[in-house]
């Protein structure tokens, strides 16, 4: 059997042929967005825009900036989706990293400009410290709530170099130069915190799926 | 600059994964990624845990002119991209007769008369070369003639009337046969060059042609697709699964998409290489400890797609693994040959 041939054989008329878009996983969304289904990329975005722009907001603390991010977080969705694998990874992972890197590119540009306007200016970043994490029921319930309670058992100094690089966009360098640690030590920091989440988010999931 | 030794690598994946890299160690990571596959997976799984940082934000509903916002950027880029894609403007509804009348009619009826004032241009430039160049031969004629004459004046019983007559004919005649060779030979050229330009004109209102004609079918194949893939993924019980590139064929994706309603499923193929002489691509599905191929196909060899109609048994149950193998021509038995796309087991 050899059905290579194109099927073009049935007359669809497109308009009146409606798809309840939110039903569709988001894989399927993504094989509409290949197409450049307009509607596809609407229903992306109802999905994950909250998430995206509260990154963004989180990392740049300025609404208007996040929602330039996220504006382009989404295009680049569209603009790079034959390069997503999808065999390797959830699609969220990949999201989220696009939605990191821009924010990231974003916080990092306007620390230049900011230094050019005055060398002498710190830029502030917010540390992990004592103060109480955010009330359980902000926190999304289920995976949020769990890396939320994961974060919290690693020692200080673990959390500290995953704030200041995952959310204060600092690099290794920068963080060394701050905290006045060995560059290799916050190395090693950055190396074992996410080793530990690892362990412990696995141990969390096999937890609730037994 | 950091030692070069493997293990540098991989002393920098964290750091990588949670974006604390600078750019030029950030590349270099990247291009040492494209031939280490231990690295790779390693980073995978740490992208993925830094990834869930992202869920430690609580949602924050952005403004809602955002959404208007983004979706008419996106049809802005869009359009951008298709009118660069296709030289000839594409009309939004794609009714061929709507097509015909707007972009390719004024284009034909605009090149034609252009065309033809250019050869026309070109034979009046011709025939002014020409008549010059008959005025000059005149002039040089006349200036013989006088010669001859003085001469004739000035050589002591010399120069007869006869003589003179004899000359002046021979001259005429000359004269004439010049003209009419320059006039043939002008001839000749004008329709020539008359000959050139159609063909030039010919060839460009084709060519144009063809390619409004290729971008359409792209266009209607590209509609197909997405309405058949709605069909199916709209109906009770629809399942997509998605197929990643492996080894040579890194770069080719595919999509199956079934349902439960006994309609065919589809397979969605992009990106793949043409396989070897002799050999064709076959599909092969997993489910229940059982292996069953639906069957082989072959892609287009411009962009490596394919778009396959699959009848699948009722049995199948989803999430289905999937695997694209390179098997002899007709298809094999069991899988044989190495996996160009496979889904996530």
């Amino acid at each position: 059997m050899d059905r290579s041939a194109p099927q073009w054989g049935v007359h669809v008329d497109v308009r009146t042929d409606r798809v309840n878009y939110e039903t569709l996983t988001d894989e399927a969304l993504l094989a509409l967005i290949t197409v450049s289904d307009r509607h596809a990329l609407a229903a992306l975005y109802d999905r994950y825009g909250r998430r995206v722009f509260a990154l963004a907001a989180r990392m740049l603390g300025d609404p208007q900036s996040s929602e330039e991010v996220t504006q382009d977080v989404f295009l680049s969705v569209w603009r790079r989706v034959s390069s997503y694998k999808a065999g390797k990874g959830r699609f969220t992972t990949w999201l989220f990293s696009i939605a990191h890197n821009r924010t990231i590119d974003e916080l990092r540009r306007r620390r230049r400009e900011r230094y050019r306007e005055n060398p002498t200016l710190e830029d502030h970043v917010d540390l992990p410290s004592d103060t109480p994490p955010p009330p359980e029921e902000v926190v999304a319930r289920s995976e949020g709530a769990m890396v939320r309670e994961v974060l919290g058992t690693l020692p200080l100094e673990q959390r500290a170099v995953i704030e200041m690089s995952y959310f204060g966009g600092l690099t290794q360098v920068e963080i060394a130069e701050r905290t006045g640690q060995p560059l290799g030590t916050v190395k090693t920091r950055m190396r074992l915190a996410l080793k530990k989440l690892r362990i412990a988010l696995t141990e969390r999931i096999e937890e609730r799926s037994a | 600059m950091i030692e070069d030794s493997g293990q540098a690598y991989w002393d920098d994946l964290a750091a990588y994964a949670l974006g604390a890299l600078d750019p030029e160690r950030r590349r270099e990571i990247e291009t040492r990624l494209e031939s280490d596959p231990e690295l790779r997976a390693e980073l995978e799984e740490m992208q993925e845990i830094a990834a869930s940082l992202a869920l430690l934000v609580p949602s924050q509903e952005p403004p809602r002119s955002l959404k208007s916002r983004l979706l008419q950027r996106f049809e802005m880029e869009l359009q951008a991209r298709r009118t660069v894609a296709a030289p000839v403007p594409m009309p939004r509804e794609s009714a061929w007769a709507k097509f015909r009348r707007r972009a390719l009619t004024p284009r034909v009826a605009y090149v034609a008369p252009a065309m033809v004032m250019v050869a026309i241009a070109a034979s009046a430039v011709s025939v002014f070369a020409f008549n010059s160049l008959v005025d000059r031969r005149i002039e040089a004629i006349q200036d013989q003639m006088q010669t001859a004459e003085k001469t004739a004046e000035s050589t002591p019983g010399g120069v007869t009337a006869a003589n003179l007559q004899e000359a002046e004919t021979k001259l005429d005649q000359k004269t004439a046969s010049r003209v009419e060779e320059a006039e043939a030979k002008l001839d000749e050229k004008t329709a020539s060059r008359v000959e050139e330009v159609k063909a030039e004109l010919d060839q460009k209102t084709s060519s144009r042609l063809a390619e409004a004609q290729a971008e359409l079918e792209s266009l209607k194949k590209t509609v197909n697709i997405q309405t058949k893939l709605m069909q199916v993924l709209n109906r009770e019980g629809a399942a997509s699964t998605w197929l990643a590139g492996q080894d040579e064929a890194a770069n080719a994706t595919a999509v199956l998409a079934a349902n439960r309603s006994g309609e065919p499923a589809y397979l969605w193929v992009n990106g793949l290489p043409t396989p070897p002489d002799g050999k064709q691509y076959q599909l092969w599905l997993y489910y229940q400890g059982r292996i069953w191929s639906p069957g082989t196909f072959t892609v287009e060899p411009a962009d490596g797609s394919a778009w396959v109609e699959l009848y699948l048994p009722l049995a199948v149950t989803y999430p289905v693994y999937a695997a694209v193998t390179v098997e002899p021509q007709g298809g094999s038995q069991r899988p044989t040959g190495p996996n160009v796309l496979t889904s996530r087991r």
